[in-house]
């Protein structure tokens, strides 16, 4: 519990990670589709 | 609980769909070939990234304190849900690109198609973590100001990245694609940024009113 005290920490920290994998899904998405 | 485990399974074979479009594009198409590399291997470096960025920092994603805390389902649940949409993105995508090289379809139909389902999943993901808004931010007894109307407050910011992620996937799916963008940003920015900015100007003022109180 030392790195993440709060739970709401922790959520904040779940929906970043999952906004940044959607992104990680997003640009690299664009840039197929400006190849395609 | 019992979901979590097949759909983290099911996020981590996902990921390999892309490298299994993207292959036959490197040899069809070798000219786009950053592109196709992008397509392919974002995703696992990233999650394997990610897993190893956890590890330095002393705790797997979704682990220990999550556990105590209550939301380690949850957690992994988000993650995996996150990594199937990003995945089922570059796949279309992939897919599509690889339909056109072989000559089964048009190459605007094969950008058409990618556009407008990576927008739908967009929307998708709206709606996913909208439902899941009110169940994994923190507990009660953790909240800022009255617990009851942060709740409240909760559930109907859910409701709104629900509704706009719907209406999102439909417009990017009947619309064509000149008023599908503003409308798409317009929905975006009423039904997903304002609710969130209120939310975070209530945690604030909450939090403040807590402080003043003690």
């Amino acid at each position: 519990m030392k790195a993440y005290r709060s739970p709401s920490i922790l959520a904040v920290v779940t929906v970043s990670v999952s906004a940044i994998i959607l992104t990680a899904g997003l640009l690299p998405t664009l840039y197929v589709l400006a190849w395609a | 609980m019992t979901m979590t485990r097949p759909l983290s399974n099911l996020a981590l074979a996902m990921m390999t769909l892309p490298i299994v479009l993207g292959a036959p594009l490197l040899f069809l198409r070798p000219e786009g070939a950053w592109a196709w590399a992008a397509g392919m291997f974002t995703l696992p470096v990233m999650w394997f990234g990610l897993q190893a960025a956890a590890k330095i920092f002393g705790r797997p994603i979704g682990g220990g304190a999550w556990q105590r805390a209550g939301t380690d389902a949850d957690a992994r649940k988000i993650v995996s849900g996150s990594m199937i949409l990003a995945s089922l993105m570059l796949s279309i995508s992939l897919g599509a690109t690889l339909a056109a090289a072989l000559g089964h379809i048009d190459k605007s139909l094969a950008q058409e198609i990618g556009q407008r389902s990576m927008y739908v999943l967009v929307g998708c993901y709206f709606v996913f973590q909208g439902n899941r808004l009110p169940k994994i931010l923190s507990p009660l007894s953790d909240a800022c100001g009255d617990p009851a109307t942060m709740q409240t407050l909760r559930r109907r910011i859910g409701w709104t990245w629900v509704l706009a992620g719907f209406a999102f996937a439909i417009v990017w799916l009947i619309l064509p694609e000149n008023p599908a963008l503003p409308i798409g940003i317009a929905i975006v920015l009423a039904g997903v940024l304002v609710p969130s900015l209120i939310l975070r100007y209530h945690a604030k003022r909450g939090t403040r009113n807590k402080e003043t109180t003690t």
